[in-house]
């Protein structure tokens, strides 16, 4: 009788537990509509465009006329040290593109000053976004001209620094190419992209047309001030690694750094596309700066030079 | 709150140690010694040894080592059992004050001697009874059906509490805790990466491995450093009685094991590598593209065993194995990752007399990892190097059948080497060196035949931010009936380690440690379970627990670079907690025999870095999750075994919101961007069938046995992941990711000799 009673108490205690296990534990996601915006404030260059458009439902095809968002108010405040408005800029409809609003007014983007997105458009709420621009920088000096494709002394920049208070600067480069040809590719792309009956078959080669968007322009991961020796004088001597180069010819290169926004911006947006360390599957939001939506409103300081990629053998 | 002063945790130590010692009793009798396999000669830890009739038992320590002590003088029947052994049965003597040795050999069950008694069932053991502990037979480990290689870590995945987070992941997630929250333990000495294949199978060769044990959690004082659960795994000895070996052939890789007896011990030696290198030639000589220039891992145990006496043994053992990938991408690019561990211990036990039991090691244990990258002459590698050395000693005191006292320290160093280069700038050079000191007391109370009362307690010290944490440590049983045991446990644990890794890939796996500004993890774990054999051959056990986690330092996933970072700014830092129940039934019913495994379980984390620091299921949380084997003996010769597992779909970002920014100075195509509630939602349920069958036989006298299985026996498309792509006609498309996604067919080839 005992056994009997102890083994009754043990199912007991089990089937206690059950109506616990029925509980899902995550919760359904449902599409709410936001309004997103975008900018790029760079130091020193004009007052950039602002691009609307409305988030989509996951399961729409997207659409840039249909998504973006033509009617709206939108202004961009400069702030004073103490936040308050020392200048507003209103923005207007252009039909340049679809949801693209550019301002009348001449302003250069003053570095170290903070600018505030304010958009408005019926049936959403409020949009609000602030942005403090980096310190601008300058290109002292550049190692070459012109460069043989993978010469050991790699293609350098002399940079002054970009100073931030709470942490170091964040750089990303963009290294564009005009003439971004199956034939201009150097070696190593042409190998990576086309099988080897391809490149044997002498027929012309034809690029996926992702992968000519992609290398047409193409940018790094956020990079660290931390990965290069200050020199003397507070300079930075910063090097250009040969995977960056895709193909021959003028090669303009863009050494950018980043406001917060931008940085964290990139950063979750990478890790969301790539998912780093985290499990497959586990997709996390972008850091986005933007209060009441969605979107970007970032800014940087920047520096262009060019250098003539030549093969080695020339 | 949580720093207390050496001083302090010494008188706490030593408190129950001095109040054990004065109610020792001079003229109670005692009985000790060793438990041995008949036919090897190997030690059997964890043996059940009890008085027939009576409810005083005890059981074999981590050396095979049992003692009885505090008994009357007069005569007993000793009941000595183990699972898978005949139980063997002996009648002593003792006198007043008398301490009779008495070591004992058990006759595996298909094994014939002469003076055993056989029974039908061996007791459930007293250690196994114990909370939170689970024990896997390697006998089974090698019979249960897996893909590719028999492997100690999939065959305790099939244990309730212990999940897996894919078919491609060997790593256990333990009562909602991460791998990293599980101290693994070979032949006493901590190993770093137990993986091979890129944590495909785990390092352990199940021809060498003696006994594999869990616990699962509220483990006791005598183990610490994870805030979750410890596997310990014990090498085998070697066999005593005669030179034997074995040779297995299977798909993935062959194994060797020798081992014999020598004039004062024995000594083993088990050596496996893969064996795919024939077809990645084949591959290459059909011009298939990405096919490695190497590929394989090896490991090799080996350990020797000298008795020096009848009161002192010394055994050195070692591990050694890596991974080696060599792929060349494409001219000009090309990856290579090698990474493995090595381990070495010593160990003396040495019994200072019948009831103070001791022992003594000296382990070392490195891991690497050095993954290489090259494209265009841009080369980009990471070394990450773990080296610790530590000494440790555990006492056991057995004063009387009252009373039992465990204590012991364990130091070392630990050392950890992360480089990381770039194009030849050195992004990154962590270099931690610290001092780790352990020390533990227990006190096991047994006031009466019903109550078991343990009471532990454990300090810690680390070097680097000068950490000192006390771990106290309760457990309590109640004997209810002769067959249904209740208990409940508790204790804090602390951890100063943190593993970086991808569930997809541990052949980059980095360890970081706690340090000034990085405080060590710690958590809570209530366990309360009831143990039930309602008769010989049938066990069923329940447990319920309660867990937090605190403190929880990870490397911050969104850092796409950490040059020129503060060490405290590479993490950051959250928590979670973990609650379930599970169940387990286990039996055999004359030809049949398996176990099932069920859990229910819940486990949430948060990090501000994640999901607006709200609470969400990681990945590997299952709310359900249930495990059948089953073991059928059809024929003399023929067995047949298969496993049935099912668990609720794990979690998973179904995407809600798009949007697509059009305008990037950085990027020529379109970012778009995905808005979802993190793991909000459920991939459908996973279930799958392995079966397998064993034929036993005789080759050239040899005894043989041949193995085939099939993994996914019924085509189950159980889904990895979905993969969201952006199409150009501004659609997404979801992929589905899948498991294993076929059957897939295994076979091996074992000789023993």
């Amino acid at each position: 009788m005992r056994r009997i009673t102890s083994f009754l108490m043990m199912v007991a205690l089990v089937a206690a537990m059950l109506p616990v296990a029925g509980c899902d534990t995550t919760s359904p996601s449902t599409h709410t509509e936001e309004l997103v915006v975008e900018a790029y404030l760079v130091a020193g260059e004009s007052l950039p465009p602002v691009w609307l458009a409305r988030s989509l439902d996951i399961d729409a095809v997207w659409s840039s006329p249909q998504a973006a968002i033509n009617e709206a108010s939108v202004f961009i405040d400069l702030l004073t040290d103490q936040g308050q408005v020392e200048a507003t800029f209103v923005y207007r409809r252009t039909i340049e593109a679809p949801g693209m609003f550019v301002t009348d007014t001449a302003h250069d983007v003053l570095p170290e000053r903070t600018y505030r997105l304010r958009a408005e458009a019926a049936g959403l709420p409020v949009v609000t976004s602030e942005t403090t621009v980096p310190e601008a920088f300058e290109l002292l000096e550049v190692s070459h001209q012109v460069i043989e494709y993978q010469d050991p002394e790699q293609f350098s920049y002399l940079v002054t620094r970009s100073r931030f208070e709470d942490r170091q600067s964040i750089f990303v480069f963009t290294i564009a190419n005009d003439n971004p040809t199956p034939e201009n590719l150097v070696p190593v792309y042409k190998d990576l992209l086309f099988d080897r009956e391809d490149l044997e078959s002498g027929e012309p080669l034809v690029f996926d047309p992702e992968d000519e968007r992609a290398l047409r322009r193409f940018t790094s991961p956020p990079i660290n001030e931390g990965n290069y020796d200050v020199l003397p004088g507070g300079l930075l001597r910063v090097r250009l690694p040969w995977f960056a180069v895709a193909f021959y010819g003028p090669t303009e290169i863009t050494m950018s750094i980043l406001d917060d926004n931008l940085y964290d911006f990139q950063r979750y947006q990478q890790v969301q596309q790539d998912g780093g360390l985290l499990s497959p599957g586990e997709i996390p939001n972008v850091l986005d700066p933007v209060e009441g939506g969605a979107g970007i409103f970032g800014s940087m300081a920047r520096v262009q030079s060019v250098v003539e990629v030549v093969p080695a053998n020339e | 709150m949580h720093q207390y002063s050496i001083r302090s945790l010494v008188l706490a130590l030593l408190l129950p140690l001095l109040l054990a010692f004065s109610d020792a009793q001079a003229q109670e009798a005692s009985i000790s010694g060793f438990v041995r396999d008949a036919e090897t000669g190997e030690t059997l830890l964890l043996a059940n040894v009890r008085i027939k009739d009576t409810l005083i038992g005890t059981a074999t320590n981590n050396s095979g080592y049992y003692t009885l002590a505090g008994l009357e003088p007069g005569e007993y029947t000793l009941q000595f059992s183990y699972i898978g052994y005949q139980v063997f049965e002996v009648t002593v003597v003792l006198g007043a004050g008398e301490s009779a040795r008495r070591d004992v050999d058990l006759a595996p069950q298909d094994f014939e001697v002469d003076e055993v008694v056989v029974t039908a069932e061996a007791d459930t053991e007293e250690e196994q009874r114990r909370l939170g502990v689970s024990k896997m037979p390697t006998a089974t480990i090698r019979q249960l059906p897996t893909i590719l290689e028999p492997d100690v870590f999939r065959s305790l995945q099939l244990l309730p509490g212990v999940k897996s987070a894919s078919d491609f992941s060997s790593g256990l997630y333990i009562r909602g805790g991460s791998p990293d929250q599980t101290l693994i333990l070979l032949d006493r000495t901590t190993v770093y990466n137990p993986t091979h294949f890129f944590g495909v199978f785990s390092t352990f060769n199940p021809d060498a491995i003696k006994d594999v044990r869990l616990y699962k959690g509220a483990y006791g004082s005598e183990y610490g450093g994870r805030i979750g659960s410890v596997v310990d795994i014990y090498n085998k000895d070697g066999n005593r009685r005669e030179n034997a070996g074995s040779i297995s052939l299977g798909l993935l890789a062959s194994r060797v094991l020798v081992e014999g007896p020598h004039r004062k011990g024995s000594w083993m030696l088990a050596v496996r590598r893969s064996t795919v290198e024939p077809l990645l030639a084949v591959a290459r000589g059909q011009d298939v593209e990405g096919i490695p220039n190497t590929f394989y891992f090896y490991d090799a145990n080996g350990k020797v065993n000298v008795d020096l006496g009848q009161d002192d043994r010394i055994s050195t053992s070692f591990y050694a194995g890596q991974d080696v990938v060599d792929v060349p991408i494409a001219d000009g690019v090309a990856a290579r990752i090698r990474y493995g561990n090595r381990t070495i211990s010593t160990n003396w036990t040495h019994l200072f007399s019948d009831r103070l039991f001791s022992n003594f090691t000296i382990t070392g244990s490195q891991y690497f990892s050095k993954p290489e990258f090259e494209f265009a002459t841009t080369n980009i590698f990471q070394t990450n190097d773990v080296w610790d050395y530590s000494i440790k000693g555990d006492f056991e005191y057995l004063p009387d059948s009252r009373h039992q006292i465990k204590a012991g320290f364990w130091t070392g160093n630990f050392r950890f080497d992360f480089r990381s280069v770039f194009d030849g700038l050195e992004g990154l050079n962590l270099e931690t060196r610290a001092l780790y000191t352990n020390l533990f007391g227990e006190y096991i109370f047994r006031p009466t035949a019903d109550w078991t009362v343990t009471s532990g307690l454990r300090g810690a010290y680390f070097s680097d931010g000068s950490f000192v944490r006390i771990e106290p440590r309760l457990s309590v049983e109640r004997r209810l009936s002769d067959q249904l045991y209740a208990q409940v446990g508790t204790g804090r644990y602390h951890q100063f380690l943190t593993l970086v890794t991808n569930e997809a890939f541990s052949g980059l796996d980095v360890w970081l440690s706690a340090a000034e500004n990085v405080r060590p993890s710690y958590g809570d774990q209530v366990v309360a379970g009831l143990k039930f054999t309602p008769n010989a051959g049938i066990r069923v056990e329940w447990e319920a627990y309660y867990r937090t986690m605190r403190d929880l330092f990870s490397l911050n996933p969104f850092l796409p670079d950490v040059a020129g970072l503060a060490y405290e700014d590479l993490f950051h830092v959250g928590e979670g907690y973990a609650t379930g129940s599970e169940v387990f039934i286990q039996g055999r019913i004359g030809p049949f025999s398996g176990f099932v495994g069920y859990t229910f379980g819940l486990t949430k984390r948060r990090f501000p870095t994640i999901n607006e620091n709200a609470y969400y299921p990681p990945k590997y949380d299952r709310t359900h999750d249930l495990n059948v084997t089953g073991t059928a003996r059809i024929t003399k010769k023929w067995e047949f075994t298969s496993v049935f597992s099912y668990a609720t779909g794990q979690a998973y970002t179904r995407p809600a919101s798009r949007y697509r920014l059009g305008n990037s100075p950085f990027e020529a195509e379109d970012t778009d961007v995905l808005v979802s509630p993190f793991n909000g939602a459920r991939l459908p349920a996973y279930h799958r069938l392995d079966i397998g069958f064993t034929r036993r036989g005789k080759l050239f006298g040899a005894e043989s046995e041949l193995q085939l299985q099939v993994i996914n026996a019924y085509n189950r498309r159980n889904i990895w992941f979905y993969f969201y792509d952006f199409q150009q006609d501004g659609s997404i498309t979801r992929d589905v990711v899948p498991q294993i996604p076929v059957p897939v067919p295994n076979i091996s080839y074992t000789l023993r000799f």
